[in-house]
C-alpha cells in the first residue's frame, strides 16, 4: 500500500514537472498531393506554398476501406503512383520549452519524415530514393495499423513549423497505402513501458524478465512473494530501452509478484495479475496447463477471438482456474515477415495480459525467419525471445537459441528449428543426445513444419516437412516421445496414436502404424474408445498435432490418412497434465475453437509414473549384496550363494581404478564422495554393482 | 467393376496432381496471384523479383532463377536479388555462376553473403580463400551456431585431409564462443580426435561426457566400443559393465524405449566379442 501511494505521488509529481504538448494528433487534417509528380526537395520546406494541395483528415490512403480521406493512386490500378506527399503546418509559441519530440506514425508501406526541412525519420525505405522509389517490403496484416514510434531531438522553431511526409508504395500494383501521424513535444519524457513486460526462460529458480521503454533508462525490478512486500531487487544500471533482467535465487513452484522502476521511481507498479510462478523441480508430478498457439500472428479479429475463448476457458474451468503455466508459440508468430513492429502488433499487443504472468516459449516459423538480419544471422525473433542455449532450463546445451530444451514438472520439452535446419546433422545429434539425457516421464517435441499435414501445406511433397519426418521422427519415437506439436498449416489436424510412419500419407497403414488396442480410435477417455495408453513395458506411441489456426484458416484437402481429426477451424490447443485415479497421469490436449467449443480432444494415459534414475539404486542380486548403500565410510560385500570371495576392485565414474581389496569389508574413507562401481570377483563369477559414497 | 476401378484411379490421379499443384498451399496461391499481377504489368522488375522469391521458397529453382534474371533485365540492381540468385545457382550446383552473383552482393558487415561465398569457394575447391572468408564470418557473426562451427572445421580437412589440428582448433573456437558443454561440438571434437589417433584425449572426451550427464549408458557404451576397437579389452569390459549397470538403474519406462532395447542388443554383442577376444 505504501509502495502504491508513493508510486502515485511520484507519477503526479513527475507529470506536473513535465511540459508536454501534442502538436499533431492522430486524425488531424493534412495537405496532400496525390498526382504522382516529382516534388523534388522544396516541398518539405517551411517556405513551400501548399495552397493548391488537397486537404483531408487522417487516416489517409486507399485500398483498406478504413480511410477517413481517400487519396488517388492515379488513373491505373496496375500502375499506381509510387509516392504520395503529405504536409502539415503548426505553430509553436516557445520552442525552448521542449527537449525532445516523440513522432508516431501509421505507414503503409514506406515513409520518410521531414521536420522544418530536415529529414528526421525514415522507415522501410532504401538509403537512396526518389519519387519513383518503392518501399523495401510490403506492410500487411497487423503492420498496416501498427503505430511506429521515433524519438527525435527538438527541431522545432518558435512560430511556424512544417512536417512533411512522403509515403511510398511497395509496388505499382500494391493494393493500398495508409498514413496517420502524431507529434508530441516534451521537456522531459517520462518513462513508459512500450512493450511487455514478458517472461522468458523460466526455471525452478529463475526467470528472465524483458520489457521495452520509450526512452533509455536503467532496469530495476523489485519482487517478492507478497504484493505488499516486493523487497528483493535486481538492477542493471546501464540505460537502455531493451530491458532484460535475470531474476535468480528463487524458490521452485512459487509465485513472485514484481514491479519495475528506475532511478526516478516505480513506473510500472505491481498488481495481482503481474507475477511469475517459478517452475516446479524437474520430475515433480503435478497439474500442468500449457496454452498452445500456432501461426497466431495476424493481429486481426480472428486472433483476438481465439485468444478470448482461451481466456474465458481458463477463467471458468473447474480445475486450476486461471492457471496457465506456459505459452507455447509454434512459429509464424507475427505476419508477414516477423518484423519488430509486426511482433508488437500481433504478439505483444494481443497477449500482453498473459505474457506478464506466463513464461512464453517459441519455435521459429518461416515467416519469423523472413526478417533475419544479415549481420547477426538473427533478427527480431531472436531479439525478442531469450531462449536457453546452455541447458539452463533443463536438457543439454545446444549452443544456439534455434533449438533448445526445457523441463517443466515431469515434462521434457524439445524445441527444434525446422525452417533452415531440417537437414542439419548437428541438430539431429543434439536432439538424440538431449532426448537420451532426459529421465522425465513425458516428452513433448515442438517444431514449426509438421511431419504430417494435408492442410494449407502438404507433408508428402514439401521438403522441410518431409525432412523433419524422415530425419527427426525416428530419433524422437525410438526414445519415447509422447506428443509432437507443429503449425504451418492453418487448420487443426490431430493424428491417431501412431509410431513408425515415415512415408507419405498414402503409405500410412492403420494396422501397422497405430499403437495399442485403441490407437486407431479417438483417444477420448470418456468414450468407449478410451484414452490412449502407454505402459512402462511399451513406450511406443505418440500423437501428432498440426495446429496452425490461432490467427487464420486456409483450408486444404485435410485428408491425411494418419489423422483422426482434421478441422478447418480457428482455435488454439490446451494441454493439461493431471494425475489419474491411480498412480499414473493423463495428458489431455483439447482443441478450443474461436466460438468456445471444444471440437476435438484426446488423452494419453501413463500408468505407474515414478521419479526415475535413483543413482544409488542397485537391484538385488541373488548372488551378491553390498551394504549399506549409500554408505559414508565402509562397504560390506555379502555373498548369498556358494561363491567364494576372491577380491574386489573399486572404480570411479570414469572407470579409473581407485581401490583393490581382498576383504569383504572395504574402508572407503580416503575416497571423495560420489558414485562408484565395484567389481566383485569370486571363484565362480564376476559381479558389478554401483554404490554411492556420501 | 472395371469402371469403378477406373474411376478410383482417375480420382486418385486428380487428387495427386492437385496435391502437387497446391503442394505449398499458401505459396501456390501467392504465386498464382503474383502471376496475375505480372500479366497486368509485364515490365515491373519488382514483381518478377517477388515472384522469384515465392518460386524459390516453393523450390522451383529454375523458375525462380528465370524471374530473377528477368527482374535484372528490367533494371533491378538490388543486392538482395544478387544474393538470392547466388543461392539458387548454388542449389543448382552452378558454382561459377553462383560466385559471380555473390561477388555482386558482398557488403561488409553483412556476413550472409560472405558465408555463402565461402561455401561456394569450398565447392570450387578454392579452400584457402574459403577459409579466409569463413574466418571473417566466424569473427563477425553475432549469433554463430554450432552448424557454422562444424562447417568451418571441415574447411581445414578439405584443404588437407590430415589437418585435424586445424579442424580441432576450429571446434575449440566454437566451444569458446558457444560454451564448453555444447554437446554437438564436443562430439565433433571427439570424432576428430579419434580420426587423428589421439587416444588419450578421446578417452578424456568420453569421460567428460560421462561425468556431465546424469544418464550415462550411451556414453559408457561408446567408450566401451572405442576401447574394444583399440584392443584394450580389460578397460572395454569395465566400461561395458558400467553400461550394463547404468541401464539396470533406469526406470522401466526408459528401458522399454526401442533405442534402449537396441543398445542392449549392442551391449550383448560387444560383451560376446570381448569375451571372445579374451
Amino acid at each position: 500500500m505504501k509502495t502504491k501511494i508513493s508510486s502515485i505521488l511520484l507519477l503526479f509529481v513527475g507529470l506536473s514537472l513535465q511540459a508536454q504538448e501534442v502538436f499533431i494528433s492522430n486524425g488531424a487534417e493534412w495537405k496532400y498531393l496525390d498526382d504522382g509528380s516529382n516534388q523534388g526537395t522544396a516541398w518539405y520546406g517551411t517556405e513551400f506554398n501548399d495552397e493548391h494541395w488537397n486537404s483531408g483528415n487522417a487516416q489517409l490512403g486507399y485500398g483498406d476501406g478504413d480511410e477517413v480521406s481517400t487519396v488517388s493512386y492515379g488513373p491505373s490500378s496496375g500502375n499506381k503512383y509510387p509516392t504520395t506527399y503529405f504536409r502539415k503546418s503548426f505553430d509553436v509559441s516557445d520552442h525552448t520549452l521542449y527537449n525532445l519530440l516523440v513522432l508516431k506514425a501509421i505507414r503503409d508501406d514506406g515513409m520518410v519524415v521531414y521536420l522544418n526541412g530536415t529529414k528526421v525519420w525514415s522507415d522501410n525505405m532504401p538509403a537512396t530514393y526518389n519519387y519513383l522509389s518503392h518501399a523495401i517490403a510490403t506492410v500487411s496484416d497487423s503492420g498496416e495499423d501498427a503505430w511506429l514510434s521515433q524519438n527525435v531531438s527538438n527541431n522545432l522553431v518558435t512560430g511556424n513549423n512544417v512536417i512533411g511526409v512522403e509515403i511510398h508504395q511497395r509496388s505499382v500494383s500494391s493494393s493500398d497505402i495508409s498514413f496517420d501521424f502524431k507529434l508530441t513535444a516534451y521537456d522531459e519524457l517520462s518513462t513508459e513501458i512500450s512493450r511487455g513486460p514478458y517472461l522468458q526462460s523460466g526455471t525452478p529458480n529463475s526467470v528472465i524478465l524483458k520489457w521495452r521503454t520509450n526512452i533509455a533508462t536503467e532496469s530495476s525490478v523489485h519482487y517478492g512473494t507478497s504484493l505488499n512486500a516486493l523487497n528483493d531487487t535486481v538492477s542493471e544500471n546501464t540505460p537502455t530501452t531493451e530491458h532484460e533482467v535475470l531474476i535468480s535465487g528463487l524458490d521452485p513452484n512459487t509465485k513472485y509478484f514484481y514491479e519495475i522502476s528506475n532511478s526516478d521511481g516505480v513506473y510500472l507498479a505491481g498488481d495481482n495479475e503481474m507475477y511469475v510462478k517459478t517452475a516446479p523441480e524437474a520430475g515433480t508430478k503435478q497439474f500442468v496447463r500449457a496454452w498452445i498457439l500456432g501461426d497466431a500472428g495476424t493481429g486481426n479479429q480472428n486472433q483476438l477471438n481465439v485468444r478470448n475463448r482461451y481466456y474465458n476457458y481458463v477463467e471458468s474451468t473447474p480445475k486450476a482456474a486461471n492457471q496457465t503455466d506456459m505459452m507455447l508459440f509454434l512459429g509464424d508468430n507475427a505476419y508477414n515477415s516477423g518484423t519488430d513492429s509486426e511482433y508488437q502488433a500481433a504478439m505483444f499487443d494481443v497477449y500482453s495480459d498473459m505474457l506478464k504472468k506466463s513464461v512464453s516459449w517459441s519455435t521459429l516459423g518461416n515467416h519469423d525467419g523472413y526478417s533475419a538480419t544479415s549481420s547477426t544471422q538473427s533478427g527480431p525473433y531472436y531479439d525478442i525471445f531469450s531462449l536457453p542455449k546452455h541447458g539452463e532450463a533443463g536438457g543439454i546445451p545446444s549452443g544456439t537459441e534455434a533449438y533448445y530444451s526445457f523441463d517443466y514438472a515431469n515434462i521434457h520439452f524439445i524445441v527444434l528449428e525446422s525452417y533452415t535446419l531440417h537437414n542439419s546433422t548437428t541438430q539431429m545429434d543434439w536432439c538424440r543426445s538431449d532426448i537420451q539425457a532426459t529421465s522425465q516421464d513425458w516428452i513433448v517435441a515442438i517444431f514449426h513444419h509438421p511431419p504430417y499435414t494435408k492442410g494449407s501445406h502438404n507433408s508428402d511433397t514439401e521438403n522441410q516437412l518431409r525432412k523433419m519426418r524422415e530425419n527427426f521422427l525416428p530419433i524422437l519415437e525410438s526414445n519415447g516421445v509422447d506428443l509432437i506439436l507443429s503449425g504451418h498449416s492453418h487448420s487443426y489436424e490431430r493424428s491417431y496414436f501412431i509410431n513408425g510412419h515415415y512415408g507419405t500419407s498414402y503409405s500410412f497403414d492403420a494396422t501397422t502404424h497405430t499403437v495399442g488396442s485403441n490407437g486407431h480410435l479417438s483417444g477420448k477417455e470418456d468414450s468407449a474408445d478410451g484414452a490412449y495408453t502407454k505402459a512402462n513395458t511399451d513406450t511406443k506411441g505418440a500423437v501428432y498435432i498440426t495446429t496452425g489456426s490461432a490467427g487464420k484458416i486456409s483450408g486444404g484437402s485435410l485428408n491425411h490418412k494418419a489423422m483422426y481429426s482434421s478441422l478447418n477451424q480457428l482455435g488454439s490447443c490446451v494441454l493439461e497434465l493431471d494425475n489419474d485415479a491411480g498412480t499414473g497421469q493423463n495428458l489431455t490436449v483439447k482443441f478450443l475453437r474461436d466460438n468456445g467449443s471444444i471440437t476435438d480432444y484426446f488423452t494419453i494415459n501413463k500408468s505407474d509414473i515414478t521419479l526415475s534414475t535413483d543413482e544409488s539404486y542397485t537391484p538385488d542380486s541373488e548372488y551378491v549384496k553390498i551394504y549399506p548403500n549409500p554408505t559414508e565410510k565402509v562397504l560390506n560385500i555379502q555373498l548369498l550363494k556358494t561363491d567364494k570371495f576372491k577380491n574386489a576392485t573399486v572404480f570411479n565414474t570414469t572407470g579409473e581404478l581407485v581401490k583393490k581389496v581382498r576383504r569383504q569389508k572395504i574402508d572407503l574413507s580416503n575416497l571423495p564422495t560420489g558414485m562408484y562401481f565395484i567389481e566383485i570377483n569370486t571363484n565362480e563369477n564376476s559381479y558389478f554393482k554401483t554404490f554411492l559414497l556420501e | 467393376m472395371l469402371k469403378k476401378r477406373f474411376k478410383k484411379i482417375a480420382l486418385s490421379f486428380v487428387l495427386f496432381v492437385s496435391s502437387i499443384m497446391y503442394a505449398h498451399g499458401d505459396l501456390s496461391i501467392r504465386i498464382h496471384e503474383k502471376t496475375k499481377e505480372i500479366s497486368k504489368d509485364t515490365t515491373n522488375s519488382k514483381l518478377y523479383f517477388e515472384r522469384g522469391f515465392l518460386y524459390q521458397q516453393h523450390e522451383e529453382f529454375n523458375k525462380a532463377l528465370s524471374d530473377y534474371l528477368r527482374s535484372e533485365e528490367l533494371g533491378n540492381t538490388e543486392k538482395l536479388l544478387k544474393y538470392r540468385k547466388a543461392k539458387i545457382y548454388f542449389t543448382l550446383t552452378d558454382y561459377h555462376s553462383a560466385l559471380k552473383a555473390v561477388d555482386q552482393c558482398i557488403d561488409p558487415p553483412d556476413v550472409k553473403p560472405q558465408k555463402l561465398k565461402a561455401q561456394i569457394l569450398m565447392k570450387l575447391k578454392r579452400h584457402s580463400e574459403a577459409l579466409d572468408l569463413y574466418d571473417l564470418v566466424i569473427k563477425n557473426t553475432l549469433d554463430i551456431r554450432p552448424e557454422d562451427i562444424v562447417e568451418y572445421s571441415t574447411i581445414f580437412l578439405a584443404m588437407d585431409s590430415t589437418n585435424y589440428t586445424g579442424a580441432i582448433k576450429a571446434i575449440d573456437i566454437g566451444l569458446d564462443k558457444l560454451g564448453d558443454h555444447v554437446v554437438t561440438l564436443q562430439l565433433k571434437k571427439t570424432d576428430y580426435l579419434k580420426r587423428s589417433g589421439q587416444v588419450k584425449k578421446v578417452i578424456e572426451q568420453y569421460n567428460s561426457l560421462i561425468t556431465e550427464n546424469t544418464r550415462k549408458e550411451f556414453w559408457y557404451y561408446k567408450k566401451a566400443l572405442y576401447l574394444f576397437e583399440l584392443n584394450r579389452l580389460s578397460e572395454a569390459n569395465i566400461a561395458l559393465q558400467q553400461t550394463k549397470v547404468t541401464i539396470e538403474q533406469l526406470s522401466p519406462k526408459l528401458k522399454s524405449t526401442s533405442a534402449l532395447k537396441e543398445l542392449q542388443i549392442q551391449v550383448n554383442k560387444l560383451e560376446k566379442n570381448i569375451h571372445h577376444e579374451n
